[in-house]
């Protein structure tokens, strides 16, 4: 069964209070694996999951691969710390220093989802600024800002502003 | 399966409320990987409150703040600091350095090892007794909150991913403007998603948003009012004044929230037409000492515009300072009262003062104890007073998690102020401030003692002192706590000494009346060995009590303090049978 939804970030309702982040950290064993923006108005950046992702093109030694169910993960045994994903992520989802501690990419809290549950960090959100939603391309330029991606986000947000 | 509201998480005052599950009437259900958000449904903050009780390691985990160099560079500036001062005291013998607890953490680490590394000094941190009596409780509370269940077990978790709240917002999507004072989306996450569904519903609703820095709150608003700590009040009676038609008070309002006068005049302009206007007021009460004065401008501005009031006060930001004082073993500054070393020679204050918060009569002996004081706070204050040398200078706070930086000049304030040398008392002062006194001057002589007043019953005359218990705010009616706490804290009763229950022919238990000038407050009676024969100790949260003490306006601001007053105690029996 592959996972359809996605989760997406509503950055207009984000108060950075970090809740993703925490309970992303305790549901994974104390490694975080999705990370803020920097500024005084951070906001998570999450992996979108693609369809094609570029980071399991971009890794030399095979440690990136989409699983059945849709979702990219990082075998941790496998990598190498190369940080070819770094730079081959467009999101700027993969983060310089996750990839040095070799930490686990997003794996969408699959345990959860398949169980038919949210992932944490969604469940967590006090804000209602992450949502778990299916996607489809139709929506994505209706959608404008939501599915965006961090960095291009990042700057709109400024720019905006 | 049954679920029930158990009780009210106590972090904010929203009280979110936290709910039970259980198969039947004594076993409680505990599957927290099953909870969605895996932190008692709480939000963030609601849920490192709670996770204390869950695991009391976390508050004496590591402290992490601000990247590595500024650490560095603040600890070089704070020693630096100590060091001239010591230099400037021109004495040798032992010296004290009492710092608030609200500094960043670094300070307090720097100051705690500049201590030790001397050997002749002792940095103690001070905040609000009840803050620390509040950690410690909860700490403490664990195993017995697990020993209370049959299964040792228990879930209580909060309803925020619902956006239910136990405090009635006042319909947020039907008010036509919204004034926010503070950082109410940090302080209270489960009030974003009420006040951020009605900001998006309808996008041309203004929202005024006044603090002292460039909070998360801020970036929700249509005018953003950046004021110095401490001129919220003002801030608010200027606006009230616009509201009204007084074009001069723009201006005002633009010169005390740092913005463009014409941004001031557009938004007051969609505020006074707005029906209905909403003021949500969250200031935290340890940390805006004006917070009361805050709360009735923004009331009188709500009335002014037929608008509602959410008054939202919320604990502060303790845990850094208790981290500290637990992992190094910082002292607490009431361990300075009952040191008997004789040859102290220098007492330094470094932000606000515990004058503030402590009872006037307890900090006596430190007056005593000490030939030289030195106040240094950002506004003046009590110690002022008597101290030898004291004087206005800005401070790196911290407020919710977040370094407090004023404008250009306070950015580097403390740091690099300190750091370009403390060669000259007025250099690093700031020339902004009140007038500085910046010679040294003789040590006044320590006030008489202030004895309880004598008694028409001697026998029945006691000294009456109010505490805050472990679990309560200082305030019981604006946050409460959450019930599956409520038996660590005990029956609320008048504590006296075996001694003085025998004198007074008192059993345990045994209600009384307290009497003073006419009032009258009946509680009842609990004996504690520890206690002087002749002092009785009342919980302050309750409010019959908080309303019997002799409450005075402090000399420096609109912050409330009160001696411990002279009263007399009756059996209720005994009253009955006269």
């Amino acid at each position: 069964m592959e996972i359809t939804r996605r989760v997406l970030v509503n950055v207009d309702r984000c108060i950075d209070c970090k809740a993703c982040f925490v309970a992303c950290f305790d549901g994974h064993h104390g490694e975080p694996i999705i990370h803020h923006a920097p500024g005084p108005y951070g906001f998570p950046i999450l992996c979108r999951q693609c369809e094609e992702p570029t980071c399991v093109a971009a890794c030399p030694y095979g440690a990136m691969e989409r699983d059945p169910h849709g979702v990219v993960l990082r075998r941790l045994p496998m990598c190498r710390a190369c940080w070819s994903c770094v730079p081959a992520c467009p999101f700027g989802a993969i983060d310089a220093a996750m990839v040095e501690r070799r930490v686990a990419k997003c794996d969408l809290c699959e345990d959860r989802v398949l169980a038919g549950g949210r992932p944490r960090c969604v469940a967590a959100c006090p804000a209602g600024a992450l949502e778990f939603v299916e996607v489809a391309e139709a929506d994505l330029e209706q959608r404008g800002l939501f599915v965006i991606a961090g960095r291009t986000l990042g700057k709109d947000l400024w720019r905006r502003r | 399966m049954q679920t029930g509201v158990i009780g009210h998480c106590s972090f904010c005052s929203l009280c979110c409320p936290m709910t039970a599950e259980h198969w039947w009437a004594a076993h409680y259900w505990s599957a927290p990987e099953t909870e969605e958000a895996g932190r008692h449904g709480l939000c963030a903050r609601g849920g490192s409150l709670f996770s204390l009780l869950e695991n009391p390691a976390r508050a004496r985990g590591g402290v992490l703040r601000r990247e590595e160099q500024q650490t560095r560079l603040y600890g070089e500036a704070v020693v630096h600091a100590f060091q001239r001062l010591v230099e400037e005291a021109g004495r040798s013998g032992r010296m004290a350095v009492l710092l608030d607890g609200n500094l960043p953490c670094e300070d307090l680490v720097a100051a705690h090892e500049w201590a030790k590394a001397r050997g002749d000094a002792v940095a103690a941190v001070y905040l609000p007794a009840g803050d620390f009596d509040l950690l410690d409780g909860l700490s403490a509370g664990e195993a017995v909150v697990r020993g209370a269940h049959p299964t040792g077990e228990a879930v209580v978790r909060g309803a925020h991913p619902t956006g239910e709240v136990t405090v009635r917002v006042a319909q947020p999507a039907e008010c036509g403007a919204m004034l926010i004072v503070g950082d109410a989306l940090s302080t209270h996450p489960a009030l974003a998603r009420p006040l951020l569904d009605a900001k998006y519903a309808r996008p041309g609703r203004p929202i005024l948003v006044m603090d002292t820095f460039a909070s998360r709150t801020m970036r929700f608003a249509d005018l953003a009012l950046t004021v110095e700590p401490g001129g919220q009040e003002a801030l608010l009676g200027a606006l009230r004044r616009a509201l009204a038609g007084e074009t001069s008070a723009i201006a005002h309002v633009a010169a005390l929230g740092h913005t463009d006068t014409k941004l001031v005049e557009r938004a007051l302009g969609r505020l006074a037409s707005a029906a209905k206007p909403l003021v949500v007021v969250s200031p935290e009460p340890t940390k805006a000492e004006d917070w009361r004065g805050i709360g009735a401008a923004a009331a009188q501005l709500a009335a002014d515009t037929f608008g509602s009031v959410l008054p939202l006060y919320s604990y502060g930001n303790a845990l850094g300072a208790y981290r500290v004082h637990r992992n190094l073993g910082m002292p607490r500054f009431e361990s300075l009262l009952s040191m008997r070393d004789p040859d102290w020679s220098l007492l330094v204050f470094v932000g606000w003062d515990p004058t503030l918060t402590f009872p006037v009569e307890l900090l006596r002996p430190l007056h005593r104890r000490f030939p030289r004081i030195v106040a240094l706070s950002p506004v003046e204050t009590p110690a002022w007073r008597a101290a030898d040398l004291a004087a206005a200078m800005p401070l790196l706070l911290e407020y919710s998690g977040h370094v407090v930086r004023r404008r250009k000049r306070s950015r580097a304030s403390l740091a690099l102020l300190l750091m370009a040398g403390v060669c000259r008392v007025r250099d690093f002062f700031d020339a902004g401030g009140a007038e500085l006194p910046t010679a040294w001057r003789e040590t006044p002589a320590p006030a008489p003692r202030v004895a309880p007043a004598a008694s028409t019953a001697a026998s029945r005359g006691f000294c009456l002192l109010a505490a805050s218990s472990t679990l309560h705010f200082s305030d019981g009616a604006l946050t409460r706590q959450a019930a599956a706490t409520q038996h660590l804290s005990g029956e609320d009763a008048l504590r006296i000494s075996p001694a003085a229950a025998r004198r007074l022919n008192l059993r345990e238990g045994q209600r009384v009346s307290i009497r003073r000038d006419g009032l009258e407050l009946s509680l009842a009676c609990e004996l504690d060995a520890a206690l002087p024969a002749e002092l009785a100790v009342a919980p302050l949260h309750r409010p019959e009590v908080r309303r019997f003490l002799p409450w005075r306006l402090d000399a420096s601001g609109p912050r409330l303090s009160c001696v411990a007053p002279a009263v007399q105690i009756f059996p209720l029996a005994e009253e009955g049978a006269a």
